[in-house]
């Protein structure tokens, strides 16, 4: 049956009612003929009749009719009988009339067709970005669906059809993005596309899991080039700038890979056999501080048990050095262990990388006069004092006299001015407690620097 | 000329080798300001011979001082000539021996005196010599130097003496709070305007070594000398602190780090700072050189 055809029966009955309500002939006649009108769209006839030949006493008839036909719009445009303009047309139409009775009714009636007609548009629009592959307007057009509209229940359908299509395409991009290396891309896509989900539990799973591999492939990346960095360090034979490249990047990264491992393993070996060379020929030589220093050096850049074995080794064998011991008083006396080497009056150099390298300082000035002296405790632990003092050539054309005493007793002495040759010292001090090295005040007005160097104690 | 222009030159004049007795670039600062610039000089042989020829010399070592700078322990330490204003001004200083005791001392001070005519100010030195001694309890002499300036008839203007600060040891000092106490209790003089300035000083490693006085008819200025605590390679580091103490005492008028760090180039660094007891801003700056320096290409 024809939609036109349902509405003229419809018409038809609710004349055929009005008639027998009212009883009265012409009366249904005219609102018959206005229902006619109506149901044919001459809206405009139906107007100009009501305007022309309905009377007061006939409004009330024909309020009932016409109520009638604007209860069953809404139900008759959610069914598509009617399009929106044919409904909108006939309650203008009726509302028109200004019959008092239907004034509430046509207000109803004309905000549910208006919802109808905008839920029918998000039906179409969904239904062409359902089609077209727009997940998200899809799903948000389904949503509009009005539960009046018979497309409800397939609006429901869609919408979680929608999400799962939308789901669908986004993991497929971030496997395509990942399958690139492109983490980055594919981490800001799910974060994006997230919150878009009601239920997103499968695209955080993703997330964790593209942000852990993210992270492996940039700790890879770092790895490589640090390996590489290292490596370039190494074939220059710098294995201590490639060791702590590795071990720089090892801390702050936490990596433990083996394969970096392996290869941090193998530089501290040639580390190892570099060094040891070294620091036996420092040993041979009797330079025992330079070696010390260097080992402890070396310890800090690689941990090797040759190292500790090496290290044991020079405890045992080196003397106790000035520098070992901790003055327990000094006045202008220093260690020199930067700048340029000291010179003495003869030319001679003295190495500051060698260490246990002593400067005494004495002033006699205008201002003030000042003699050098540094005292130790050593408690009668050592048997000789030995070592070598010689005049710098910082010194003024003055004299002076450097004095070794134990406990307060004078048991080296040695006159110095500018002329005086670099002197061995070998002092016994079995039974000294407290031992005191003094440079006195010069004898005229200047100043004399002592330099002591290779000084140490015999136990 | 720009100060550093100024210290450029006198380098040139005193610096050269041959003649290098240079000792000391002198700047005067009041209240921000600088008021005199002096290069203090080592007499060369040659100079000194000469300058005892001089009249006031002739008349001071000759008769005035001759007992004086004949006796043992004694000897010429400063023989200067300058000019004060218009007029020439000759200066005459002796350093004594740190180990003569007491007794030598008072012998030495009767024969410095004895033709001098005096009495007030050998009065003023035994009473500054001996508060000192008590309030430091020290048991070796402070006096270290003494010496006149003079006009060119050798009438004595002004008796500068030094009284030395350091230790019996020959070691120095702290300035702190106590040790500027026992100072304005020996002097009777108000030091706390100035007291934040001196232990500023001591917070840059400078000590205090000696008072210095000048002595004349009508005053008498003291000044507390400090010398940096610094000694061989150390002295390499003085120029922070030099440069930080400008900014804290308010020299940076006149010295700026710049300066400081251009003077460091020429190899002077701030050795000694003297201030004068009494007047909070009035301070004199003491340059020396460096060790190994001298001026640049000679």
């Amino acid at each position: 049956m024809g939609r036109k055809q349902v509405w003229k029966r419809t018409l038809t009955l609710a004349s055929s009612a009005a008639v027998l309500t009212a009883g009265l002939a012409g009366c249904t006649n005219k609102v018959e003929k206005i229902t006619t009108c109506i149901a044919e769209q001459n809206y405009d006839e139906a107007l100009d009749f009501y305007r022309a030949k309905v009377k007061d006493k006939d409004r009330e008839e024909l309020a009932e009719a016409l109520r009638a036909i604007v209860l069953e719009l809404p139900e008759r445009f959610a069914a598509d009988e009617i399009d929106y303009e044919q409904a909108r047309r006939t309650l203008d139409t009726i509302e028109a009339m200004h019959l008092g009775t239907l004034s509430e009714d046509l207000l109803v009636v004309r905000a549910k067709i208006q919802a109808l007609n905008t839920s029918k548009q998000a039906w179409l629009t969904a239904e062409q970005a359902y089609a077209d592959g727009d997940w998200l307007t899809a799903a948000e057009s389904y949503r509009r669906v009005d539960p009046l509209d018979p497309h409800y229940d397939d609006a429901v359908e869609k919408i979680e059809q929608s999400f799962a299509e939308y789901e669908a395409e986004v993991l497929a991009q971030v496997d395509e993005l990942t399958a690139g290396d492109n983490y980055d891309a594919a981490i800001s896509l799910l974060q994006e596309a997230i919150p878009n989900l009601e239920d997103a539990a499968a695209l955080e799973t993703r997330l964790e899991e593209v942000t852990a591999a993210a992270e492996e492939f940039r700790l890879a990346a770092a790895r490589r080039a640090a390996l590489e960095e290292a490596e370039a360090e190494a074939s220059n034979g710098n294995l201590e700038a490639a060791l702590g490249i590795l071990e720089r990047f090892q801390t702050e990264s936490g990596d433990s890979n083996a394969e970096l491992q392996a290869v941090h393993d193998q530089y501290v070996e040639d580390y190892v056999n570099q060094m040891l060379p070294q620091l036996l020929a420092l040993m041979d030589r009797g330079d025992y501080v330079e070696a010390l220093e260097m080992l402890e050096h070396a310890r800090q850049v690689a941990e090797a048990e040759e190292f500790d074995a090496l290290l044991a080794d020079l405890e045992a064998v080196r003397p106790v050095y000035l520098s070992d011991l901790r003055p327990e008083d000094r006045d202008r006396f220093e260690e020199i262990k930067t700048g340029l080497d000291p010179k003495d009056t003869a030319g001679n150099s003295y190495r500051i990388a060698s260490g246990n390298l002593f400067q005494l300082n004495a002033t006699n000035g205008s201002w003030t006069s000042e003699p050098g002296m540094v005292e130790y405790v050593l408690n009668g632990s050592y048997s000789r004092l030995c070592g070598v003092v010689a005049v710098s050539d910082e010194s003024d054309s003055v004299t002076s006299e450097l004095t070794i005493e134990g406990d307060g007793e004078v048991l080296y002495t040695l006159p110095l001015s500018v002329s005086t040759e670099p002197t061995t010292v070998s002092v016994d001090i079995s039974t000294v407690n407290s031992l005191k090295i003094q440079l006195a005040v010069p004898g005229n007005e200047g100043k004399l620097i002592a330099i002591l160097s290779g000084f140490y104690l015999e136990k | 000329m720009s100060l550093l222009g100024r210290i450029r030159s006198s380098l040139e004049t005193y610096g050269h080798p041959g003649r290098d007795s240079f000792e000391y670039l002198g700047l005067t600062v009041r209240d921000g300001e600088l008021v005199s610039y002096r290069v203090y000089e080592n007499p060369t042989p040659g100079v000194a011979e000469e300058l005892r020829g001089r009249l006031p010399y002739r008349l001071l070592l000759g008769s005035l001082l001759s007992r004086f700078a004949a006796a043992g322990g004694v000897r010429v330490c400063d023989i200067s000539e300058s000019l004060a204003g218009t007029r020439e001004r000759f200066r005459l200083v002796f350093t004594l021996d740190r180990s003569l005791s007491h007794a030598d001392v008072e012998l030495l001070l009767e024969a410095f005196f004895e033709n001098l005519t005096l009495p007030a100010i050998a009065g003023a030195l035994r009473r500054d010599a001996g508060a000192l001694a008590r309030r430091f309890d020290m048991s070796i002499q402070p006096l270290q130097q003494i010496g006149v300036e003079t006009d060119i008839h050798a009438n004595v203007r002004i008796v500068k003496y030094y009284l030395n600060l350091t230790l019996d040891t020959g070691r120095r000092r702290v300035c702190d709070r106590g040790f500027i106490d026992h100072l304005k209790n020996a002097f009777e003089v108000n030091l706390e305007p100035q007291a934040g300035s001196l232990l500023e000083i001591a917070k840059h490693r400078y000590r205090p070594v000696f008072v210095g006085i000048n002595q004349d008819a009508e005053s008498c200025e003291r000044k507390l000398y400090f010398k940096s605590d610094a000694f061989g390679r150390q002295i390499e580091h003085v120029l922070p602190m030099s440069e930080s103490l400008a900014e804290r005492l308010g020299w940076e008028q006149v010295v700026s780090k710049e300066d400081l760090r251009a003077l460091h180039e020429l190899g002077l660094y701030l050795e000694g700072i003297a201030s004068t007891l009494g007047r909070k801003d009035e301070w004199r700056l003491y340059f020396a050189y460096l060790p190994r320096w001298r001026i640049p290409g000679s």
